[in-house]
């Protein structure tokens, strides 16, 4: 088997899957440094779960026609790739990633529309803390032969202090009959958001972190019992300098 | 417990334009103002300034709650200190539970945190009398709610922090005539319960005040109060416009 190089630095093989059958998977971290090959077999439904610290990762999901993943992911202080082709006509995505950085950070998105009416919807969250520099790279590339695709993406990065956290959105698209969007956002809590919640007796220190909860958890679909300590996670940390 | 605010001058601060010139105004315990007037008049930027929005900068003027001056005070320790502003459009919050929300807000007036069953049987009183969805509970903040279940969720929120002094921003905007009859009265038993807490009312249209009877009607224009009067007042702004504010009714002494 051929060995890959993750992020210039380190040689590993990939480890394959093939998934044959409907299920919900959570990604083994137990070693942080892992490149997975993962493929999706025709009708297929899989729920994936990945959460980890100071991963370094890389993450190739290969779909066939008609199957649907959905991936939540909760990651700290990680660098991490995740390649997805959608290679089977009518094959889906819904990507959902959340990173909490006190250190540089960097996740690379990208999606690859190989076959008509595919669908693909990434979201990319972010909250970096003592001046960490969170760095989102997402791209969205369909093909030319790819007809009546959908290609969406939606970016967030929160930062309170004055880092140089970036978002950098791509869409490569060949054909013309696509619907795509992206947008994104690097800066503060909206200031009305922080005014409903202090307007109510919430001291800012605590109206952050149920911001930051929203921000980092409103959208993952994962189990009660790991949101549960997600939200411990976040309780115990200083998110401000104050 | 009373509110004063005294020649209070306010610009917004991006724009530096002057919205409130001189503002005076004196709410006595358990006396229900309301304050009308066209758009643009500055009637919500009131209700956010006495809230403590940094949107604004005060120029000059004091206001006091109870004898304790606001100015210095941040916006949550406006709301410990026993104000609720029920916002013209509340906003909402993916991802944080009403519940969640509402037990953090009142924890942090409280000195030992509230238990999870002895709140959850308030708050699904409150919902009943409100006559919510108590699954409303479990959602986030507003999402997906329609104008009126927002307005009842200010209502809701309102019922359990217990404030002195309520402003209720445009609470009949969004709201149909079912919904507006079922929230004031929630407002009226709360008011019954509380008998020294105080009501504004900002609004422009007289329907609201139906049910929540005003000891006085105040027409604001160009950022003051430019006529007080007793509750007749807002009926007659109805029939004949702003515009003849000025002619159809006598200053109302305070006593």
């Amino acid at each position: 088997m051929n060995k890959i190089k993750v992020n210039h630095q380190i040689e590993i093989e990939p480890i394959r899957w093939r998934i044959e059958k409907s299920q919900r998977i959570e990604l083994p971290v137990e070693n942080p440094t892992f490149y997975y090959v993962i493929s999706v077999a025709k009708g297929v439904h899989c729920d994936m779960v990945l959460l980890g610290e100071k991963l370094n990762a890389t993450i190739e999901i290969i779909q066939e026609e008609e199957s649907n993943v959905l991936l939540s992911s909760f990651l700290e202080n990680s660098n991490h790739k995740t390649i997805v082709k959608l290679k089977g006509e009518n094959a889906t995505i819904q990507y959902i990633q959340s990173s909490l950085n006190h250190q540089d950070a960097k996740s690379q998105v990208t999606i690859y529309h190989q076959a008509s009416r595919t669908k693909s919807t990434v979201f990319c969250n972010g909250f970096s803390i003592n001046q960490a520099k969170t760095v989102f790279e997402i791209s969205g590339y369909v093909e030319k032969q790819s007809k009546n695709c959908s290609c969406m993406q939606d970016s967030k990065i929160i930062e309170l202090d004055d880092s140089t956290s970036q978002i950098n959105p791509n869409l490569y698209i060949e054909n013309y009959d696509v619907e795509a969007s992206h947008s994104a956002y690097v800066g503060p809590f909206n200031k009305q958001d922080l005014f409903y919640l202090k307007s109510r007796g919430i001291q800012e220190e605590q109206a952050i972190k149920l911001l930051v909860k929203s921000l980092l958890l409103g959208k993952l679909q994962i189990e009660e019992s790991k949101r549960s300590k997600l939200i411990e996670k976040i309780e115990s940390q200083k998110l401000t300098e104050n | 417990m009373s509110l004063i605010i005294k020649d209070l001058k306010v610009i917004t601060k991006d724009q530096e334009k002057e919205i409130l010139s001189d503002f005076s105004l004196t709410i006595k315990p358990g006396e229900i103002h309301a304050i009308m007037g066209p758009n643009g008049t500055g009637k919500s930027t009131l209700s956010k300034v006495i809230m403590g929005s940094e949107d604004y900068q005060i120029i000059k003027g004091e206001i006091l709650l109870d004898q304790t001056s606001l100015l210095p005070l941040t916006v949550d320790e406006r709301s410990r200190l026993g104000i609720f502003l029920a916002m013209q459009s509340p906003i909402s919050i993916e991802g944080v539970t009403n519940s969640e929300f509402l037990r953090t807000a009142l924890n942090a007036r409280r000195e030992k945190p509230i238990g999870i069953y002895q709140f959850m049987k308030q708050m699904e009183f409150e919902m009943n009398e409100l006559k919510m969805d108590s699954s409303m509970m479990h959602r986030s903040i507003n999402q997906d709610f329609s104008g009126g279940e927002r307005k009842k969720n200010e209502i809701l929120q309102l019922k359990i922090l217990e404030p002195k002094l309520i402003i209720l921003d445009e609470l009949d905007s969004g709201l149909d005539v079912d919904s507006l009859k079922i929230v004031c009265e929630n407002i009226q038993n709360y008011k019954k319960q509380n008998k020294d807490c105080m009501i504004l009312i900002i609004t422009h249209y007289s329907k609201i005040l139906d049910y929540l009877t005003p000891d006085y009607v105040q027409i604001m224009k160009e950022g003051k109060i430019q006529k007080t009067g007793p509750a007749s007042l807002a009926k007659e702004i109805e029939k004949k416009g702003f515009k003849c504010a000025n002619s159809i009714s006598e200053l109302v002494e305070d006593e």
